[in-house]
């Protein structure tokens, strides 16, 4: 168990965002966090990166506190990729994904070949070489959104923390994130939109109204019953010919 | 594009620190040869070495006092005002992710303004506290206000704060300046009046050796404190919880910075009245000629500060002879066309 | 007595009675006053004071007890006048408010400043004061030849003479029908004048410089100097001394590095009352000048040729004579006549 939540809550001016969710995330899985709008899952992420402090309940990162880490500790551990991160600056697409190494960088350890490597590296996993000189303000939104994933991915983390990464991306990027995702050796944890991307993950956990309803294999947690009454549609299991493979088709409710 | 000849041409950080030195020297030199009335080169040269190395060239003492008293200390508060400003506005620009924030934003010179009136115009202290002292309380003063108020409207110090804080500053500006205003009008004659409005716009005139000592550690605090923090204000680029996923622990980096600010801020409007300008416009040039990253941003931004307040200094004694101007209309005058072009040049250099 | 003695004496009155009997006031007057027309039926019963300058005017023509109020003081009445202040209700230290003026019901209100009655007047316009039927007078000194809408005092066109200050006593004699006293005053003022500048021609100077410093807006800044064309650049006119401010502001504010580089054979300070800035007291002045590095360099400091005058005299005032006065017995005194 890699990160541990339990009864973890949180609550903005009075009103429960999220309450007594218990979570696990086991080292190297996927595990994805489906849910609909307003129903937590950025929180959820936020206070398992530990950008933000629970109301109650606790986090353990490895077996530790997450609330007793310093920031940069935990944030050599743990990436997060916000659904929106926006700048005014005018940076380049190098400046954004250099700032991934912040967490391992000291006024005694400052800038290494070592890191020259690792941010090229990020740049190609995430198919954004030849971007470098780039101004953000002339990317295209799933351009910024893959700089985004390639700042994460030069963290060099453990456990990779992505809210909504497929958002802006074409479907090729989608692809091809997703599959990154699922083979890269680290622990991720990523939110979607997408049941039928869901159903490619390790685990899959499914918010409702800030509470964590269901956790398990997505074949049995996406069941056409749980996809009815969370989200509020009809869905109908279709099986593709050529590989078996199980799809959702949806419906709206009559 | 960003002028980043500094990569290209592999000049190395040590090279980079000395150039930066130079230029400062020259530019305090360049103080110290113009002024009011002429003084050959060649005087004020001898003065340094008379002073400095304990040569024996004779000179005119009134010659000679005018240099070493009047222009090196004034040059000197002029560099650290204006590296200190600079560097404070650059800090609330990055921090508070606003291009138009300045020092002045946290109700500082507002504050500092009133603490002045109080003390000259209402006679608070009756003469035994002098203008400056009560302008850094004030500023302090309204510093603190500004703060609390912050943190009662739910913001402060804290990952969503920035907007609490730029409102909470806008009120805490408008309270001192209507206290300023109703003390002005109350008391004072037109004479006090004219003496507040010269503080009120900045005046490096009374600067002497004392200031010295207590600008130069400001400034260089200010400055160390920017560089050390280079990399967490580099990333607060995308916000502040972006910048707490890069392990930047940001509620202690805000608190410490804006506190730097606060101190800087305050202690410099105490000796050199308010000017304005400087926070606001500098950083934006520098961050034009050598791009965004912090570490390179903050000693460029103290740089071209130091050089812009030293030279508004000199304008504002040359530009009419025989009268002094205040140096807030100089820095104002220039700063608003300065300001202008860089937008544009930056506008057509995307 | 014998007869010479008596022959003396007739002529003596005659010529008295001659030089003082000046025409009565022609009731209804009409003035032309600073730009505005002022009309009195009669001799004003009571006046209020705005300035100074005017109070001691109307001191000075012998009208203490026409007077029911006074304000803007800037330094101590003359000592002469003291029983009669000492009687009079002193509406404010610094500027009234316009409500305390009417409530006094005066006749007429007697202004120094154009600042404080006048188109821009803080107390108020002389309209306001007309409206309710009070008549106002504004000291020539501050409108002849002096535009109050440029520069902080204003600036005037012309180098400043004392005959504005004849004017003003001249008309407020006329006003309040004391026209003898007013030409015995105007004789006065003309007579120490003439001597002081006799006086100043026989030290036979040349080469001498000053500068006039009022104050500061702290000790360390720069400080507010005599410009060339007010009372301080006619005295220094008049008794043949150059002055080293070459701006035409009353007041205008000049670096320590340009006095000292024109290093002043003499150095004049003002002597106030007011405190609101640190260097009104004389007393820090001559500290400043003695320990300031640059400025206790120059000839006038280390010779002592320093000279403290009234504030006031500074100021275009009927005080301006014994400023003049002042400052030819300093020229006496330090020796410089050649």
């Amino acid at each position: 168990m890699i990160l541990e939540a339990t009864n973890l809550g949180w609550s903005a001016r009075g009103a429960p965002i999220l309450s007594s969710v218990d979570l696990s995330v086991k080292e190297g899985e996927t595990l994805g966090l489906v849910g609909p709008n307003g129903s937590g899952k950025s929180t959820l992420l936020k206070l398992l990166a530990g950008i933000r402090t629970p109301s109650s309940g606790e986090i353990r990162l490895k077996g530790r506190a997450l609330a007793a880490m310093p920031r940069r500790e935990a944030a050599q551990l743990i990436a997060f990729l916000e659904q929106q991160a926006e700048t005014t600056e005018a940076i380049t697409v190098r400046d954004a994904v250099e700032l991934g190494r912040t967490p391992w960088l000291t006024p005694l350890q400052p800038w290494s070949e070592e890191d020259d490597r690792i941010v090229a590296q990020a740049l190609a996993d995430a198919d954004m070489q030849g971007f470098e000189r780039r101004s953000w303000a002339t990317l295209s939104g799933g351009e910024r959104q893959r700089v985004h994933l390639a700042r994460a991915l030069a963290q060099r983390p453990q456990i990779l923390l992505l809210d909504e990464p497929t958002n802006h991306l074409d479907v090729q990027h989608q692809l091809s994130l997703l599959e990154l995702v699922t083979t890269l050796p680290i622990t991720t944890v990523v939110a979607l939109h997408d049941l039928n991307q869901a159903l490619s993950c390790d685990r899959v956990g499914v918010l409702a109204g800030g509470r964590l309803v269901a956790l398990g294999a997505p074949e049995d947690v996406l069941t056409v019953e749980r996809v009815g009454s969370v989200f509020g549609i009809r869905a109908s299991i279709v099986i593709d010919p050529t590989d078996g493979t199980r799809l959702f088709r949806f419906h709206p409710v009559r | 594009m960003s002028l980043a000849f500094a990569r290209q041409t592999h000049i190395s950080r040590l090279g980079r620190g000395i150039l930066g030195f130079a230029a400062l020297g020259a530019a305090i030199l360049a103080g110290m040869c113009i002024g009011e009335t002429p003084i050959p080169v060649g005087v004020v040269l001898q003065t340094l070495a008379n002073k400095i190395f304990g040569a024996t060239y004779v000179l005119d003492p009134i010659e000679m006092g005018i240099v070493w008293n009047y222009r090196l200390p004034r040059t000197i508060v002029a560099a650290c005002c204006g590296s200190g400003l600079a560097i404070s506005g650059m800090v609330l620009q990055s921090l508070l992710r606003n291009a138009l924030a300045d020092p002045y934003l946290l109700g500082i010179s507002a504050g500092a303004s009133t603490g002045a009136v109080m003390v000259t115009v209402a006679g608070l202290g009756a003469g035994a506290i002098s203008m400056s002292l009560g302008a850094f309380a004030g500023a302090v003063a309204a510093f603190l206000l500004v703060a609390v108020l912050a943190r009662a409207a739910g913001g402060g110090v804290t990952l969503h704060g920035t907007g609490q804080i730029v409102l909470a500053g806008i009120a805490g500006s408008q309270l001192f300046n209507a206290l300023t205003s109703f003390i002005i009008t109350k008391s004072a004659n037109a004479e006090q009046a004219r003496g507040i409005m010269f503080w009120l716009l900045g005046n490096l005139s009374g600067a002497r050796w004392p200031d010295v000592w207590l600008a130069v550690p400001i400034a260089v605090l200010g400055l160390m404190a920017c560089i050390w923090h280079a990399r967490a204000l580099d990333a607060f680029a995308f916000g502040s919880e972006s910048a707490a996923s890069l392990g930047v622990p940001v509620r202690t980096v805000q608190v410490a910075l804006i506190g730097v600010t606060a101190l800087v801020t305050a202690v410099m409007v105490s000796i050199v009245g308010s000017i304005g300008f400087v926070g606001l416009v500098i950083p934006h040039a520098a961050r034009f000629l050598v791009g965004v990253r912090h570490g390179r941003l903050g000693p460029t931004t103290a740089l071209i500060g130091a050089a812009f307040l030293i030279a508004a200094d000199v304008l504002s004694r040359t530009i009419i002879k025989g009268q002094v101007l205040p140096i807030g209309v100089i820095t104002a005058l220039v700063g608003a066309p300065a300001f202008a072009v860089i937008l544009i040049r930056g506008r057509r250099a995307r | 007595m014998t007869v010479s003695r008596l022959a003396i004496a007739a002529v003596s009155l005659a010529f008295l009675t001659a030089s003082a009997s000046a025409e009565p006031t022609k009731y209804p007057l009409t003035l032309d006053n600073c730009g505005e027309k002022i009309t009195f039926e009669k001799a004003p019963a009571s006046a209020v004071t705005v300035g100074q300058a005017a109070t001691e005017v109307l001191y000075t023509l012998g009208l203490g007890d026409k007077v029911a109020g006074t304000s803007v003081w800037f330094t101590d009445v003359l000592p002469e006048f003291k029983a009669i202040n000492d009687k009079i209700e002193r509406l404010a230290d610094n500027d009234p408010s316009f409500e305390s003026v009417v409530a006094k019901r005066p006749g007429l209100v007697a202004a120094q400043f154009e600042w404080h009655v006048g188109p821009s007047g803080i107390v108020a316009t002389r309209t306001q004061f007309h409206d309710v039927g009070i008549p106002t007078y504004v000291l020539p000194t501050d409108c002849v030849a002096k535009d109050n809408t440029v520069g902080s005092d204003g600036t005037r066109s012309e180098l400043f003479s004392t005959a504005p200050i004849h004017q003003g006593v001249r008309e407020l004699a006329t006003i309040f029908d004391v026209q003898d006293r007013g030409e015995e005053v105007i004789a006065d003022l003309t007579k120490r004048e003439a001597s002081a500048i006799e006086r100043a021609k026989a030290l036979n100077l040349h080469d001498v410089s000053a500068v006039f410093w009022f104050s500061s807006a702290e000790m360390d800044i720069d400080p507010y100097v005599a410009g060339r064309k007010g009372a301080p650049a006619y005295m220094m006119d008049k008794l043949g001394i150059k002055n080293i401010v070459e701006s035409d502001e009353e007041w205008p504010v000049v670096g320590w590095e340009t006095i000292a580089k024109a290093n002043p054979t003499i150095i004049v300070i003002a002597k106030m009352d007011r405190r609101r800035f640190p260097a009104d007291d004389y007393a820090k002045k001559l500290e400043f000048l003695k320990t300031d590095p640059v400025a206790s360099q120059m000839d006038a400091v280390k010779n002592n040729r320093i000279v403290v005058m009234d504030a006031h005299a500074m100021d275009a005032t009927i005080r301006t004579v014994s400023g003049i006065e002042v400052l030819a017995d300093a020229l006496d005194s330090f020796g410089l006549a050649k």
